[in-house]
């Protein structure tokens, strides 16, 4: 992840918390939450694949 | 993180679009007994009046942000180094990952935990800022909600849960104006996005880096191991359709063994049956004298089998399939049709690898269909038909093997 990214990771809370109103506060940690709670699912990535071992009633010589 | 846990062992047995199902069907039965056990969750109309004493505010923010920047990077670093590089081959190619050694059911079962505290991690503070604990939170608008937002944002970027939040919060702050009609806009840019930048509003963002190309070595060092790679009497059925019938034939290291034969003639299958995908139903398969016809895929990998497949990776070079598994410790090499597609200088690159590997002390086992290659680089040939072996020697004596000429070679059963 590029320096550009990182900063912009930092300074979104930064912002939110000096610069912005109750209301863009809680846009901020609205988008915190749900940037947590999408974390989960490129996590999770590996699991959208099939078993690493094929059936064998469906497979046929090769 | 410890219900993802205790649901992981049986979800984690399906496959595939059936796991997505079962998640979902997870989720339901979560919102039936929340709506239904009122005495404990509040039913319909939740829990609320418990967040006299939670930070709320810009300390929430804080918190919420404390959490979130290290994990960002954690998941950067993670995905940006050969465990990263594990993940991606998982995700993608499973049985040549397993393969290669890698465990899929215990990467699973962590990536399953580790969402689930992500998770909970997150209903945490959505308690704490909305101060209602309610059903609606897992429905499935909100799960399809969070969901399109990581692919809004980009799934294979560490920024994209991000973007894809600022998306999914911002939205319908600024189309307040068409009310309930937002989600229509929200739709529009997930269509948009799914069809024009597969990669999310990141993957736009950040220059694509150049794939380079698979690195062969000059130099192939040699390594301790087994010496002698046994299969005795493996047989292998399909259903009613005999794949394999009393294979037996030994490698040793430096040589080569050629695998040759007909279309359906089971050398594919025996390759899986070495390999663990398709364990035999009878034989034994030693690595000197210690049995491995029932290990796992990643286990038989890690003691010493490597595995090649016919079909590369999707925007994979040549040979990407070959300089992975020289990247691992295997000393046995089992290589599926590696020249299929290979120009003929890249065939003849192939040819000195091979050598090198033998040089070096590793066996291999070569499927391929041409017999000149087969014959300028194996030290012995075995000819399948039927799933049976028909011929085994050098490879002049299977060549002229007059059952080998009449079903494989297509010639005439006796030799001029």
């Amino acid at each position: 992840m590029g320096r550009i990214w990182r900063v912009l990771l930092v300074m979104i809370p930064i912002v939110g918390i000096v610069v912005l109103p109750p209301l863009g506060q809680r846009l901020v940690t609205l988008v915190g939450i749900y940037a947590l709670l999408g974390l989960s699912y490129p996590l999770r990535c590996p699991l959208l694949t099939s078993a690493a071992r094929p059936s064998s009633s469906r497979s046929s010589p090769r | 993180m410890i219900v993802a846990a205790l649901a992981a062992a049986p979800i984690l047995r399906l496959q595939s679009h059936y796991f997505a199902l079962a998640t979902l069907a997870l989720a339901s039965l979560i919102n039936l007994v929340a709506v239904h056990a009122e005495s404990l969750t509040g039913g319909a109309n939740g829990l609320v009046g418990f967040t006299a004493g939670l930070p709320q505010g810009p300390i929430l923010l804080g918190l919420v942000w404390f959490c979130l920047i290290p994990s960002v990077l954690a998941y950067a670093a993670f995905f940006k180094g050969s465990m990263g590089e594990n993940a991606r081959l998982l995700r993608e190619a499973p049985l040549e990952a397993a393969t290669l050694g890698i465990d899929g059911g215990l990467w699973r079962f962590l990536a399953f935990v580790a969402g689930g505290a992500y998770a909970g991690l997150a209903g945490g503070f959505s308690a704490a800022l909305s101060g209602v604990v309610s059903p609606e939170v897992t429905g499935f608008p909100v799960m399809l909600l969070c969901l399109t937002s990581v692919v809004v944002g980009g799934v294979r970027h560490p920024m994209g849960a991000v973007l894809g939040a600022a998306v999914a919060v911002c939205l319908p702050e600024l189309f307040r104006g068409l009310q309930g009609s937002w989600l229509l806009a929200y739709a529009a840019a997930t269509l948009v996005v799914v069809l024009w930048a597969p990669n999310g509003l990141a993957g736009l963002l950040d220059r694509p880096r150049p794939r380079l190309p698979p690195m062969m070595p000059d130099r192939i060092a040699p390594m301790p191991g087994p010496q002698r790679l046994v299969l005795d009497r493996i047989t292998k059925r399909f259903g009613g359709v005999v794949a394999l019938v009393d294979v037996s034939f030994t490698l040793d290291r430096g040589e080569i063994v050629g695998l040759i034969g007909p279309n359906g003639s089971g050398k594919t299958t025996l390759l899986n049956a070495i390999s663990g995908l398709e364990p035999a139903d009878s034989g034994v398969i030693l690595l000197d004298v210690t049995q491995i016809e029932r290990l796992p895929p990643h286990a038989i990998a890690r003691a010493g089998i490597g595995r090649t497949f016919q079909t590369p990776l999707e925007g994979e070079t040549r040979g990407a399939g070959l300089a992975r598994m020289l990247a691992t410790d295997a000393v046995f090499l089992l290589l599926d049709e590696p020249a299929a597609g290979m120009t003929d200088r890249e065939r003849e690159e192939l040819v000195r690898l091979l050598g090198r590997l033998r040089d070096a002390g590793r066996g291999i086992i070569l499927v391929d269909h041409d017999i000149a290659l087969m014959t300028r680089v194996c030290d012995r040939l075995v000819c399948l038909d039927g799933g049976a072996v028909i011929a085994l020697g050098s490879p002049d004596q299977v060549r002229a093997d007059a059952r080998v000429r009449a079903s494989f070679l297509g010639l005439p059963a006796n030799a001029a």
